[in-house]
């Protein structure tokens, strides 16, 4: 009695620890990140293209570039991964072909980023010839991201309690009709949330960028808002250097004097923006979950 | 069967056998199920009762890999034969089930679920939903909420909702599935009425577990037993008077 008085207390507190020392190293990371950064940080800075020798350069493009490719593979992830985890959930039988397709995604999710970003520049920058281009890197990061979109979609339609489904089917829906009217929308607010998080991690990654967005940007005209011309920031078929790439190589092979304080500003924002992705996927899911079974 | 005699019957079931791959879990039950009566099937758990009730509807060929076999005999074909169109037959079969699950919309919208997607023009579905929620006794408790989320209401009232959107496409039978094994004793008891009322206009075919349920609210009752079917009488004979010894052990309490 006495020794599983003493082993239950000894579990909490080292759990208790454990989960303290989580919460230390990201308060630390964050605390050390931001800190560093915020002082570099400022309109100027957020509004000026970068610079190549002289100091003094910005993050515009590449703050730009990040959202735009985020944007594009998230048109790209968004209804595969919805496809692939409704057939997951909801037509897959408990087979062999199932369980291969299962063991597929869960390779793909453990691929590392460079291996992906090589595989883009095999295939979609070399071997299609549409050269570094954000149209190669949006198709990279949605294979980097599929398979965690697609485990999302899957989990949450399977979250939704059966009798709501059988409910639809009683109803004289049809399985497709059942999906779309009753099982979507119930599990709507953990897909969004889904889709939230996996942008911060599509927004910070870099080695999958590398080799098919390619590292550099060309000179942008803000003020042309015609995606076919090779200076409007909406070309698709332009290379793109993001924020987490610019981050990687002022590091790496700057030649810039201050590119301590770029690199250090980058990934305050760098950061900050997935934080924000981190936070408003919480707040939002919980409130949209609240807003729909709301009393 | 002669054609005078269809108007008396939901369904003729005869040597309904249905198996989950090698399993067999029904071994050829006939029952005939009569119009404007409950039904209760009772029984041990496992016993089939719920099985049998989900291939009155098809349900059980949609949600599982079930096979079957035999006639069920409704609205003058077989359906296991017969191709029957399942929007068809779940228009005019309801079923509420053991959990009361509304979907997370709103009180209207729950009603006006079935209706929708049975090709109900549009200006008629406020009355069809004020109708089915009359029906299922519940107008007057949420009348002035209809569009708020029916997550909202008491389980009970959420039970009541669910029978009340089975009855939106207007259906001939009611198949329920232990509808009140989830609910508190009160709305229990409000569940027993509404169910008494509604077999003036509906057929009833009630799964329960409570065995003064079915002599409470039930015209007949079939007792099944390891996918078979014991005995099925009216409902005071057989609980007064049974005919076979299992039936008698089960009725008194000696098993299940």
């Amino acid at each position: 009695m006495q020794r599983r008085k003493l082993a239950d207390k000894t579990a909490t507190v080292v759990l208790t620890m454990f989960a303290a020392i989580i919460v230390i190293i990201l308060t630390a990371l964050l605390g050390y990140v931001l800190t560093l950064g915020i002082q570099q940080v400022n309109w100027d800075f957020l509004t000026s293209k970068s610079s190549s020798f002289r100091a003094g350069g910005g993050i515009q493009d590449q703050l730009f570039n990040s959202f735009y490719i985020l944007l594009w593979t998230m048109m790209f992830t968004i209804p595969l991964g919805l496809a692939g985890g409704i057939y997951m959930a909801e037509y897959a039988k408990d087979n062999r072909i199932t369980a291969f397709i299962r063991v597929c995604i869960e390779t793909l999710a453990s691929l590392p980023s460079i291996v992906l970003g090589m595989f883009g520049l095999l295939i979609f920058v070399n071997a299609t010839g549409m050269g570094y281009s954000i149209l190669a890197g949006a198709l990279t990061l949605t294979i980097f991201n599929l398979p965690i979109m697609i485990r999302t979609c899957e989990n949450a339609l399977r979250a939704v309690p059966l009798e709501l489904k059988e409910g639809g089917l009683a109803l004289g829906y049809t399985h497709w009709r059942t999906i779309t009217t009753v099982l979507l929308p119930s599990a709507f607010p953990s897909i969004l949330t889904g889709i939230i998080l996996s942008c911060g991690l599509v927004f910070g990654e870099a080695a999958a960028l590398l080799y098919s967005a390619g590292m550099t940007t060309p000179k942008l005209d803000f003020g042309n808002w015609n995606p076919f011309t090779s200076d409007s920031p909406l070309n698709i078929m332009r290379p793109a250097e993001t924020l987490s790439v610019h981050i990687w190589k002022v590091n790496s092979e700057g030649i810039i004097p201050d590119l301590r304080d770029v690199a250090d500003g980058g990934a305050a924002v760098l950061v900050t923006v997935i934080l924000i992705f981190n936070i408003s996927a919480r707040v939002f899911g919980s409130w949209l979950h609240k807003k729909l079974t709301a009393k | 069967m002669t054609t005078g005699t269809l108007q008396d019957f939901a369904y003729r079931v005869e040597d309904l056998r249905i198996s989950y791959g090698d399993h067999q879990v029904i071994h050829g039950i006939d029952l005939t199920i009569v119009k404007n009566e409950v039904t209760a099937l009772i029984g041990p758990s496992g016993c089939g009762k719920s099985t049998f009730l989900k291939s009155l509807n098809g349900m059980i060929r949609t949600t599982s890999n079930a096979t079957w076999s035999g006639t069920i005999e409704w609205n003058g074909r077989n359906m296991i034969q017969e191709n029957v169109d399942p929007l068809e037959l779940r228009q005019k079969v309801g079923m509420v089930f053991q959990k009361p699950k509304p979907f997370p919309k709103s009180i209207y919208e729950n009603v006006a679920f079935g209706p929708k997607i049975h090709g109900v023009k549009k200006k008629d579905i406020p009355g069809i939903v004020e109708k089915s929620l009359r029906d299922a006794y519940l107008f007057d408790e949420v009348k002035d909420r209809l569009h708020e989320s029916a997550l909202g209401l008491s389980g009970g009232q959420q039970q009541r909702l669910c029978i009340a959107r089975a009855l939106a496409t207007s259906p001939d039978i009611l198949l329920m599935d232990e509808p009140t094994s989830a609910l508190d004793p009160l709305s229990t008891i409000a569940v027993e009425e509404l169910i008494l009322k509604l077999k003036e206009k509906y057929t009833v075919v009630l799964v329960t577990h409570q065995m003064e349920q079915a002599a409470r609210i039930s015209d007949s009752t079939a007792f099944f037993l390891m996918g078979e079917l014991i005995e099925c009488n009216r409902t005071d004979a057989l609980f007064q008077n049974p005919k076979s010894q299992q039936t008698e052990d089960y009725i008194t309490g000696r098993f299940g």
